[in-house]
């Protein structure tokens, strides 16, 4: 025979069991706008039965205890959170690369009649001009007049680029900053989590905390994540280890700091630390600033090409030339630098002697000895303005050479445009699988709320009855 | 399959944006009127887009060019055909001194009509058009016929010294002399005159009827010859002018068609789209009526 008293702990096991289930609804309801949450539940289990000691067994068997809760889990798939880490770092990448671009897209400006391109076209029809009428001053003038629109443009463009490279640079190194403040808070949230779960306890809401972070680490730098396993028993230990192209970012309670400096071998995106091997990088918005870094290198060294090409065609044709003063040897622009040209996109500039007299401007060819220069010789500018036709750089033109380039800086926009609208919807997609699992429905939650509740009236009731029972008992019995 | 309450303002948040922003592509080639804004917009076709405004900008050029050679050569005809005219007076002068007998008095008149036709057609020769003498060859701003004591000395550019011609880029590769310099026409025209003056003045018939009215046929037909020449190449001018009109409206069409919105198209997708933003529009705002809250006593 159980106590008197065995029906109202029955009862209060199940009030407080549901009472607990209720904050845990609650707590999920409070949570629906939490980045990163993942629902939670309550597992109730019964307690252990109870078998009546009695010297005539004849009873009908064990007795239920009533309920507790034994775990509050939150439901979580590692598989589709590892592959949307992924996702967002592939999506990052190509996000701070598409951002780079269009910033270089802006700063060559095309299609305009402002941009290099039309700019040499009209410098070159300016020497056409002066070829027809090269005694004429204002002409001459004009001609200067282009030439230096057009090395201004060469500058401004190469200035626009070099401030998109300083950028970059200095936001690699912030973000190296970000992503190592994240790997500490990762692998101090990995120790407070291995104690917890050491201590047999879900230690779900610091889980959610990592996951978030490991949420804004994989958006800064790509991360496998591997989960810790304990040596001794091989079980998981509640840790994750995170690795970036084989080096341990975070390994158990311990971040080892990524290094700001970078490079870009052979297409190869890496990160060179100060000793050891480099850390190449697969995705995160750090390898995308890299890689813009990587192509805008490229452009500019085009750039130069071009500009470099442009200042060495142009002078050897005028330096054979003669001006109307009778002079020769003159190089149109200043000396550009040496072989292959690199920095000719900055120092490209018309020499000063021409600016200061522009008779000097070699339109004519060269006299046949003992005659003086003819000043209505207009043959070198004229050769000058075919330049614009001339196969310069390999087979083609000035103008053909910067066309490509244009489109080459489009492409690669595009592809990364591309690329990030489709890595878009893969993270939407996963997102969507991931939140299916973890995320919080509010009418399940209500569901469940009122279940719980109900539960609750119907423990609450018991103990009414129990009570009464008890009543009946003392009060009523003692009074004949 | 069970979805979640955010998960479900997430793809409405979505499809809204991306609806959004297709709507904002076509309204911005729409009131742009250009199809590619940006390299990315189409790099194959801002490649080909650029070719041809640089092809376009060149045809320019070249028709700059054409009419400046055009201008020059037109000047050089309308001066040689009044040389021409003057050549033709002195031809008839030549023939009335051939055939009338010797009198000092009308021989006189004679030899100051040629003069003065000899006068008028070197000031032709030192025809200067806005700042060119234009038979001085590239010597440009030297006058080219001078006159000391009688002797006119031709001093522009020759064919001799390399400084005669005066050549135009016409087209790719077309360079085209647009001058005649004076020692083609001027000096050996001026000769024959002056000898012809010589020869009326003492009276020598026999030398105007024999050699100088000959000579002067020959100059005549030498101006002719010129003339034909200049006419020739404005004729080319002209032909040339036309086609490069034609390649250049050609190149516009492209341009256009690669540049340009094509509004039909533009028009409809921006209704495709506007229909797809009030779909989700009004998808969104039917989700969020219904909840188990509304029955919850």
């Amino acid at each position: 025979m159980p106590s008197t008293f065995f029906g109202i702990e029955i009862g209060a096991s199940a009030m407080s069991a549901n009472q607990l289930a209720l904050d845990v609804v609650s707590n999920n309801v409070a949570n629906l706008n939490t980045p990163d949450y993942s629902r939670q539940v309550v597992t109730m289990n019964e307690n252990t039965p109870f078998t009546l000691p009695g010297l005539q067994s004849f009873y009908p068997g064990q007795l239920g205890t009533g309920v507790s809760v034994s775990s509050i889990t939150q439901v979580r798939n590692q598989y589709l959170d590892s592959s949307l880490w992924s996702a967002r770092g592939d999506q990052s990448g190509s996000n701070s690369l598409q951002g780079i671009l269009t910033q270089v897209q802006t700063a060559v400006g095309e299609p305009s009649s402002s941009g290099i391109g039309q700019l040499m076209t009209n410098f070159f029809n300016s020497f056409s001009d002066l070829s027809a009428n090269p005694e004429n001053g204002a002409l001459r003038s004009t001609v200067l007049n282009q030439a230096e629109t057009l090395t201004t443009a060469f500058h401004s463009v190469n200035t626009a680029f070099n401030q998109v490279n300083a950028e970059i640079t200095s936001q690699v190194g912030t973000t190296v900053n970000q992503v190592n403040g994240l790997a500490t808070q990762i692998a101090s949230l990995n120790h407070q989590i291995g104690m917890s779960v050491a201590s047999g306890q879900n230690p779900n809401d610091l889980m959610d905390q990592r996951a978030a972070l490991i949420t804004q680490l994989s958006g800064l730098v790509k991360v496998q994540v591997i989960h810790a396993v304990n040596s001794t028993t091989g079980q998981s230990n509640g840790e994750l280890n995170l690795d970036v192209g084989g080096y341990a970012l975070v390994q158990q309670e311990v971040s080892a700091p990524l290094p700001s400096k970078f490079s870009s071998v052979n297409g190869q995106i890496s990160l060179i630390p100060p000793t050891g091997p480099s850390i190449p990088l697969q995705g995160g918005s750090l390898y995308g600033l890299i890689q813009g870094s990587n192509l805008l290198n490229g452009y500019q060294s085009k750039l130069d090409t071009l500009a470099y090409n442009l200042i060495n065609s142009v002078n050897t044709l005028h330096e054979a030339g003669y001006g109307l003063d009778g002079s020769t040897g003159n190089p149109f622009f200043s000396t550009p630098p040496p072989p292959p040209g690199t920095g000719a996109a900055a120092s490209i500039s018309v020499n000063p002697n021409l600016i200061n007299n522009p008779s000097k401007i070699a339109a004519a060819s060269p006299p046949v000895p003992p005659n003086p220069v003819a000043p209505g010789n207009g043959d070198v500018a004229n050769s000058i303005s075919q330049l614009i036709n001339t196969p310069v750089i390999g087979t083609n033109t000035l103008a053909g050479y910067y066309n490509t380039l244009i489109s080459n800086i489009g492409a690669d926009t595009q592809t990364a445009q591309v690329s990030n609208t489709n890595q878009q919807q893969l993270i939407n997609q996963l997102t969507n699988q991931q939140q299916s699992v973890s995320g919080v429905n509010l009418d399940e939650e209500l569901t469940k709320m009122m279940q719980y509740q109900r539960s609750y009236q119907a423990a609450a009731r018991l103990l009414t009855v129990s009570d009464t029972l008890i009543t009946t008992m003392i009060t009523n019995m003692g009074n004949p | 399959m069970r979805v979640s309450t955010n998960e479900m303002m997430h793809s409405s948040l979505y499809a809204i944006e991306t609806a959004y922003s297709n709507m904002s592509t076509y309204q911005n080639q729409l009131s742009s009127g250009k199809r590619i804004n940006n390299p990315s917009d189409d790099p194959v076709g801002i490649q080909q887009l650029l070719s041809l405004q640089q092809s376009n900008s060149n045809l320019t050029q070249y028709g700059k060019m054409n009419s400046q050679a055009v201008s020059f050569l037109s000047n050089t005809d309308s001066a040689l055909s009044s040389v021409n005219n003057l050549l033709n007076q002195a031809r008839t002068l030549a023939v009335q001194a051939a055939n009338s007998a010797f009198e000092p008095l009308s021989h006189t008149a004679l030899v100051s009509q040629i003069g003065e036709i000899i006068t008028q057609v070197s000031d032709i020769g030192n025809t200067n058009y806005s700042g060119r003498y234009i038979f001085a060859g590239q010597l440009t701003q030297t006058m080219p016929i001078t006159n000391s004591g009688g002797t006119y000395t031709y001093q522009g550019g020759s064919q001799a010294a390399g400084n005669s011609n005066i050549t135009l880029e016409v087209g790719a590769n077309e360079p085209m002399a647009v001058n005649v310099s004076g020692d083609q026409v001027f000096t050996p025209l001026l000769n024959t005159l002056q000898t012809l003056q010589n020869d009326v003045a003492s009276g020598n018939t026999s030398a105007i009827s024999q050699t100088d009215i000959a000579n002067l046929d020959t100059q005549l037909n030498n101006l002719l010859t010129v003339r034909s020449n200049v006419g020739a190449k404005i004729d080319q001018l002209n032909q040339q002018s036309q086609q490069n009109g034609l390649v250049s409206l050609n190149n516009s069409q492209m341009i256009s068609q690669i540049g340009d919105t094509n509004m039909a198209q533009a028009i409809v997708s921006l209704q495709s789209a506007q229909t797809a933003y009030q779909a989700a529009l009004s998808a969104t705002s039917h989700s969020y009526q219904d909840s188990l809250l509304n029955f919850l006593g």
